[in-house]
Order: C-alpha cells, then sequence, then structure tokens
C-alpha cells in the first residue's frame, strides 16, 4: 500500500492539473454571466476531437496541432455566445441553463457525427519514461503539468498585470458598476469565452494525451467540473485549482484507503476489517462530494460570500 | 402485421412518456423545481416492478408499489432542496440520477447489475392500459392544479416571499410537490419496465432526463396539454427517425447521433424564441371584486 503512494500522487496531480483546466472557463462564465453552462465540457471535447483531426488525420504535429485546437475553440466559443447566449444576458439563469444542456447534447452528438463514437488515440511516441521519487511520470505528463502550471501562471499575470485583467475582475464583481466605469462588458465577455474555450480546449487534449477520448467523454467529467467549480467557490479561480487538488487527490486515494481504521475508531472497537471503497464507484466520488458541497455549503471553500 | 404491432409500440411509448413528461411539468412547470435528475423516478418504478414481478406480485399492486416507492424518493429527494438554490439544486439532482444509476449497475444483488433483469409478464390490452392511465395521469395533475394547493405551489414558482407572507409552509409544499411528481414518475417507470420486460441500467442514462425536458419545455411548461403535445411531437420524432435509414445511406450510429442533433437544438431554439413553449401557459386572472 504504501509503495503505490508516489504513483497515486502522480495520478491525482493528473487528474487535478485536467480538471483545474476545463474548470477555470466554468467558472469565470459561471460568475459573470450567472448561469451553469453544461456544454463546457463539450468544449474540452471539441478541442481533443480537433487536436485529432490535425494530429492523426493529416498528420501535423501534437504541439502545433493543440495550439490550433485551443484557438479555433475559443473562436467556437466566443461565436456560440454572440449566436446564443448574448439575447439571454437579462433573463433568469434557468433559461440560459437549460439552453446549454440542449448546446451540450447538439455538440456532443455532432462530434460523434462526424467522428463516429469509437475511442481515439493520438499519434504519440510511447516512452518509458521517468522516475521520480519512485513514481512513474511519462513525458507527456510532465508535459501536461507544465503546461497546466505555464497557463495558470499566465492567467493570474493577466487578472493581476493587464488592463483587460482588470476589466474581467471589475465585471465579475458587479458588471452594473463596470459598465458604468465605461468597460465594455460584452467585450470583456468576449475575451472571458475565449480564453475559457481554449483553455478547455487544452484540457481536452491532455486527456487524449494521457489516455484515450471518445464523444461521451464531456459529460464523464461535467460533475467533475461542476463539482470542482462549486469546491472553490464560483467565480474564484484560484478556488478551482484547490478545487481541482482536493478533488484529483480524493478520487485517487479514496478507494486505496481503508476505512476500517475511521469506523473502528482507532482500535477502539472491532467491528469491520477492512472497508474500502469498491474500485467501480471511483466515478460516484466527485458526484457525492458535489451534493455534500452543494447541502452544506454552496459559497464554496474560497467563496466569496454573496449577502442574501 | 408488422406496422401494426409498430402502431403499438408507438402508443404505448408515447403514453408512458406523456406520463412522465406530466411528472415532469408537475415539478418544473408548475411547482418550479429544476429537477435534472427526473430520471430516478423512471428508474426505481422501473425496478421496483421489474423486481416484484419477478416474485410474482400481479400487474396492479406492482405499479401501486412502484408509485408509492417512486413518491417516497421524491420526498427524500426534496430535503435537499431545503437549503439550495434552484439552479444548484438541478445540479446536485443529476449527480443523484447518477449516483442511482451507478449503483444498479454495480451492485448484482440488487437487480442483476449490468446484465438487467428480466421477467415475463404479459399484459392483456396493454396499449388500453396505458392509455387509459395516461389519461388518468392527465386528469389528476389537472385536479391538482385546480386546488388551492396547485394554486400555492404555482405562487412558489414565482418566490417564496409572497407564499411566506401569507403565512404558507413554503418547503412543506416543495416536498409534496416532489412526492407526487414522483408517484407519478414512478408510474411511467412501472409502465416503461411491462412494456419492455427487460431492464438495465444503460436504460436510465440522463439523455432520458434531457428528452422528457425536451417534451416539457417544447410543449410549454406550466400547460399539461402543452407537455402531452411536446411528448407527442418528440415521440414522433424520435420514433418515427428510426425508419430513415431504410432509405437514407447513413449507418445506425450516425442516425443516433443526428436524431439528437436535432432534440438539442430543437432545445435551443425553444428557448432561444419561444420560452414559454409552443403552447404556452394560460395566465388566470381572478377577478377582484
Amino acid at each position: 500500500m504504501y509503495s503505490m503512494i508516489p504513483q497515486l500522487i502522480v495520478n491525482s496531480l493528473i487528474t487535478s492539473a485536467v480538471l483545474a483546466i476545463i474548470g477555470i472557463g466554468l467558472t469565470m462564465c459561471f460568475d459573470i454571466l450567472k448561469f451553469g453552462n453544461f456544454a463546457h465540457t463539450e468544449l474540452a471535447v471539441l478541442g481533443a476531437y480537433l487536436v485529432f483531426f490535425f494530429n492523426v488525420q493529416i498528420q501535423w504535429n501534437l504541439a502545433v496541432a493543440m495550439a490550433l485546437a485551443a484557438v479555433l475553440t475559443g473562436l467556437f466559443a466566443m461565436f456560440v455566445d454572440r449566436l446564443v447566449f448574448k439575447k439571454m444576458r437579462e433573463v433568469v439563469d434557468v433559461i440560459p441553463m437549460i439552453t446549454s444542456l440542449g448546446l451540450s447534447i447538439a455538440i456532443r452528438n455532432g462530434i460523434r457525427a462526424i467522428w463516429g463514437s469509437d475511442i481515439r488515440v493520438y499519434d504519440v511516441q510511447l516512452s518509458s519514461g521517468v522516475q521520480i521519487f519512485g513514481a512513474h511520470f511519462t513525458y507527456s505528463q510532465i508535459w501536461i503539468l507544465g503546461i497546466v502550471t505555464v497557463s495558470m501562471v499566465g492567467f493570474h499575470l493577466l487578472l493581476k498585470k493587464t488592463k483587460l485583467g482588470k476589466a474581467m475582475r471589475a465585471t465579475s464583481d458587479n458588471r452594473d458598476l463596470a459598465e458604468a466605469s465605461s468597460i465594455d462588458t460584452e467585450r470583456v465577455t468576449l475575451y472571458v469565452w475565449f480564453i475559457g474555450g481554449s483553455f478547455a480546449a487544452l484540457g481536452g487534449a491532455m486527456i487524449g494525451w494521457d489516455t484515450q477520448i471518445d464523444p461521451m467523454m464531456g459529460f464523464m467529467i461535467v460533475i467533475p467540473v461542476f463539482c470542482v467549480v462549486l469546491l472553490g467557490g464560483i467565480g474564484n479561480i484560484y478556488g478551482v485549482i484547490i478545487g481541482a487538488i482536493i478533488l484529483g487527490f480524493v478520487q485517487n486515494f479514496g478507494i486505496f484507503i481503508d476505512f476500517a481504521t475511521l469506523i473502528n475508531l482507532g482500535g477502539l472497537l472491532n467491528i469491520v476489517d477492512r472497508v474500502l471503497i469498491p474500485v467501480d464507484y471511483k466515478p460516484v466520488i466527485p458526484f457525492v462530494i458535489l451534493v455534500i458541497i452543494l447541502l452544506f455549503k454552496p459559497s464554496g471553500i474560497l467563496g466569496k460570500e454573496k449577502g442574501k | 402485421m408488422q406496422i401494426l404491432s409498430f402502431i403499438n409500440y408507438w402508443v404505448n411509448i408515447t403514453a408512458i412518456y406523456s406520463i412522465f413528461a406530466l411528472s415532469l411539468n408537475f415539478q418544473y412547470g408548475h411547482g418550479g423545481l429544476i429537477n435534472f435528475g427526473q430520471v430516478f423516478f423512471l428508474c426505481f418504478g422501473a425496478y421496483t416492478v421489474a423486481i416484484t414481478a419477478q416474485l410474482g406480485v400481479n400487474f396492479a399492486v406492482s405499479i401501486v408499489l412502484a408509485m408509492a416507492v417512486s413518491g417516497f424518493v421524491g420526498f427524500l429527494m426534496s430535503y435537499t432542496a431545503r437549503n439550495m438554490g434552484g439552479t444548484y439544486w438541478g445540479i446536485a439532482t443529476l449527480a443523484v440520477g447518477e449516483i442511482v444509476r451507478i449503483f444498479f449497475l454495480n451492485e448484482n444483488w440488487a437487480a442483476g447489475g449490468a446484465n438487467g433483469i428480466s421477467f415475463d409478464v404479459k399484459i392483456p390490452y396493454f396499449e388500453m392500459v396505458t392509455l387509459t392511465l395516461a389519461a388518468l395521469s392527465f386528469g389528476f395533475t389537472r385536479a391538482v392544479m385546480a386546488s388551492p394547493f396547485g394554486r400555492v405551489i404555482k405562487a412558489i414558482r414565482e418566490g417564496d416571499n409572497l407564499p411566506l407572507s401569507l403565512g404558507k409552509d413554503v418547503f412543506s409544499f416543495k416536498k409534496k410537490t416532489m412526492a407526487i411528481g414522483g408517484i407519478i414518475g414512478g408510474l411511467a417507470g412501472a409502465l416503461f419496465a411491462y412494456q419492455k420486460q427487460f431492464i438495465n441500467p444503460e436504460d436510465f442514462m440522463p439523455i432520458e432526463t434531457f428528452i422528457v425536458w425536451a417534451m416539457v419545455v417544447v410543449g410549454g411548461k406550466g400547460r399539461d396539454m402543452g407537455t402531452l403535445g411536446g411528448a407527442i411531437i418528440i415521440q414522433i420524432f424520435y420514433v418515427g427517425t428510426r425508419f430513415a435509414k431504410d432509405f437514407l445511406p447513413i449507418d445506425s450510429n450516425t442516425l443516433a447521433a443526428l436524431r439528437m442533433i436535432v432534440i438539442g437544438l430543437l432545445i435551443m431554439f425553444v428557448m432561444m424564441y419561444r420560452s414559454k413553449g409552443f403552447f404556452p401557459e394560460k395566465r388566470r386572472l381572478y377577478k377582484v371584486t
């Protein structure tokens, strides 16, 4: 059991990195536009399939493929906002949310119609990777962690050091006030969609790089990504990172922890022998965490307290 | 003969989905509860019937049991609505629906796990039974909505403050709304199981919830007649396009994908241009004298 810990840490970090980079777009969109976008993870799947197209179908270099896919998905997200969600800025949140549900069904099945339902892999060379502290990293995993770190730092600098970042923070704090200070909130919203879309595409591509892709994976990750966003508190991008780390570790370690010690009160009682969460229930862990957060602390761990 | 059995199938499935859509319309259209886990009612209803029918329980009793179980599930689910805002609750119910499905998928002792559960009970004149029960459900929701209880849940849909100011216990009304919705949904699940004679967790994917949402929003939320219209339109489209592969040069996977694209776009367009649906709810005005 203990010899597995380094490897579990690596797996947890990869899960966290992917969830974080996808979650950033969702949390910004949720914060500025005030609705939960169910189609957000479909952007990740679209990005993953665009990489598949460039990398496998027309045999381009993976780096070029990922950059192109990120830009194209970002543009697609902007286009969707112009075409669909722009009409819904003033209505109650249920309507854009249901619309995003319809959109997610349309995108998912569009991908299925174009690329088919089969599982796909990228054209990456299998390499032996490296051993660090007894854990095995593949080179793609090192790249994934690197790219996510760079993207996060870059986004942090964008928010804190640039005029656009300031405008984004102002819009997220109070849209009307930002507008009154002559910030073009519509333009800010477009940038948010672009960044969110490209980050999601990178995240989706990382799933494909590390493992494999299929058209249904967007639905598989939508609840975990919502879970990460709500854990961190809506609109809090640092919260997303922390939420992603928590979820990544809980999901990977959860199925290895023996709860018997806990139930026997650390040796006081002797009721049970070994209590493990069955492996089949690994995907359920984020769902349960999500319901628990929503029940007890919907504002998340680092959430801004939005007064009643 | 084939066309006749096909019409039978269509009538049954439309009647069953109409009942299912009525249950969602009751919760969302009338009660304003955004339930994205609606499929768990179908799931509990169907599994109750499958398990009891295997044990030899008769048709009527198993259906009543299914409705009771499902209603109870709805009642339990409503407890999570106490401190959750509308859209948050929607996300949570979606998660709960998946938890339920994964439970049935992995627990072989409960109902066969991934292999599902089958039983062989033929109900004579089944389409008459489904149509009658659909009509009864329709009459039932109409009657409930015409009662004082119906007026209160409609008021709650528009916001908690007004009913609270009138001394109505909002949470208790939400519990009842969920329980009634669950009972109707359980009926749909029970009939679904009798129609298919075989159920497995694949039948209860979240997509079922989204299809029934499409029925309610296309038809017009808050109007039972509209919901029936939506259910009929979506089912004609859904079942009818199965034949498209006979005269179109596409494989069944692409066809299924194209069909779902249309459903997704339909939900989007209705929300964008006719957010009240094609048969919008009629506003009832009460004369003030």
